[in-house]
């Protein structure tokens, strides 16, 4: 099957009329032009923000990180 | 520090025991070749540079990114990294099967497990990618280029690529231990392919006086004809940045792949590449990675505003200028005064007299960055 007719996956999720109609007059002066990629983008603003709250992970160990800086002692990044 | 793209630092550099055993037994694997560019983008994979990919995309993440700007797992990703392979090199493969990658000259350079191969049409790619056909632009270009299949599958570096600048060529693991060792926590990334003319340092000094760090990215790699060679670019820059910036205020290291010529798509793709590098701030300015007339000077800002969950945070600066009644480097939110009191930065003036010999006035460019320039014969490629 060629790759252009295939169709990514939706899920539908219904909300109420008055509150869709809320979010189209917000979303006139957001540039969006599909209310279903604004509620996208407003839903993950807010999986980002809870996701923000979790530890940030160092992603060295701290052996890792003295022969890092020993190279870029060597390189001359460091002093 | 801010956490890499998809949550992971990826590092798919074999550990050397495990690189020895395959080497051992490589005529047991089907080979193909790859070019150099193809070879950028695995150590940009292999090095997490592209976390959190750690292989050429499948058939789903590419229609994802194609159609959403999201990969299969919801993460922002704005231009497929694939694999192209002709109908020859795709016959005797199939899925699951491990092959490895080899320069042009069978010496190896990767090994990839094929989890899938696949078709693709060309014109909804680009379509896509770049919001037009015509190949007159060079993005397009290159994928009617292509070879007519796509292999999808994760991918572990044995060899790495000879850097054309071995110590200016820092990883992201590096970057991130450097910065932290210089207790930046607020680094702003500049992306170029051009020598510094006084608007970018202008913009480059505006962001950094809000941030704790400057981090000079360019992009070395295949571009196209008229664009300034790649060591113009880094020597220009080493003399910028010695007479003119605080020594422990900017650090310069390169980023190795080519220009896509993808505007808006490529500010976002730029973006998420510095954001692994550690810097949580990017510059966008006027008309980010286009080419001709195919993007509106500010689509690679307004682009943005789809990616609220992108991490790094752009920085917009839109036209700047030197105006003769403030005496300084302006742009237009900052300075009243009417458009003959202005020299504006065009890069293709700047090009012209640099072709010319002669030198930018110091209006433009600083004089010790022309004179390196001007030491080659030919700057351009
Ligand atoms: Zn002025």
């Amino acid at each position: 099957m060629d790759i252009a007719e295939k169709k990514t996956d939706y899920e539908n999720i219904l909300i109420p009329n008055p509150l869709a109609e809320k979010l189209k007059n917000i979303m006139k002066d957001t540039g969006f032009s599909s209310i279903s990629n604004y509620i996208s983008s407003i839903l993950r603003q807010f999986i980002s923000a809870k996701d923000g709250e979790k530890n940030l992970k160092q992603a060295f160990s701290k052996e890792e990180e003295e022969s890092i800086k020993q190279r870029l002692i060597n390189l001359g990044y460091l002093e | 520090m801010i956490e890499p793209h998809g949550g992971t630092l990826i590092n798919k550099a074999l550990p050397q025991s495990e690189k020895k055993r395959i080497l051992n037994e490589i005529h047991e694997f089907n080979k193909i070749p790859v070019n150099i560019q193809k070879w950028k983008e695995i150590k940009n994979l292999s090095f997490g540079i592209f976390s959190p990919l750690g292989g050429f995309m499948n058939e789903n993440d590419v229609i994802n990114v194609l159609e959403h700007m999201y990969l299969e797992s919801d993460v922002a990703w704005p231009i497929p990294i694939v694999l192209d392979v002709s109908k020859e090199e795709v016959a005797n493969l199939k899925e699951d099967d491990s092959i490895i990658l080899t320069d042009m000259k069978d010496n190896p350079i990767a090994l990839l497990n094929i989890e899938s191969i696949y078709n693709y049409d060309k014109n909804y790619f680009a379509e896509k990618i770049f919001g037009t056909i015509d190949i007159s632009h060079p993005g397009v270009k290159k994928i009617k280029e292509q070879k007519e299949y796509l292999i999808g599958g994760e991918v572990f570096l044995i060899n790495e690529l000879n850097s054309p600048f071995p110590n200016l060529d820092l990883k992201p693991l590096e970057t991130r231990v450097l910065f932290k060792a210089k207790k930046w926590d607020r680094v702003v990334a500049f992306q170029t392919r051009n020598p510094p003319h006084l608007g970018h340092e202008y913009i480059q000094k505006a962001s950094l006086t809000f941030n704790d760090g400057l981090f000079i990215n360019p992009v070395i790699g295949r571009k196209k004809q008229g664009d300034f060679l790649d060591e113009v670019i880094i020597e220009s820059y080493k003399t910028l940045i010695k007479n003119y910036f605080p020594k422990n205020r900017v650090v310069m290291s390169i980023f190795e792949t080519e220009m896509r010529y993808a505007g808006p798509k490529e500010a976002i793709f730029h973006a998420i590449a510095r954001k692994n590098y550690g810097c949580d701030h990017i510059i966008i300015g006027r008309d980010h990675a286009g080419v001709g007339n195919f993007y509106k000077p500010y689509d690679a800002h307004e682009i943005f505003k789809n990616f609220p969950d992108l991490g790094i945070e752009p920085l917009f600066f839109r036209s700047f200028s030197k105006c003769a009644i403030c005496d300084s480097v302006v742009n237009d939110k900052i300075c009243p005064h009417p458009p003959d009191k202005h020299v504006f930065f065009s890069g293709t003036d700047i090009r012209d007299i640099l072709l010319s010999g002669k030198k930018p006035t110091p209006d433009i460019m600083r004089p010790e960055v022309a004179e390196v320039i001007l030491k080659y014969q030919n700057p351009f490629c």
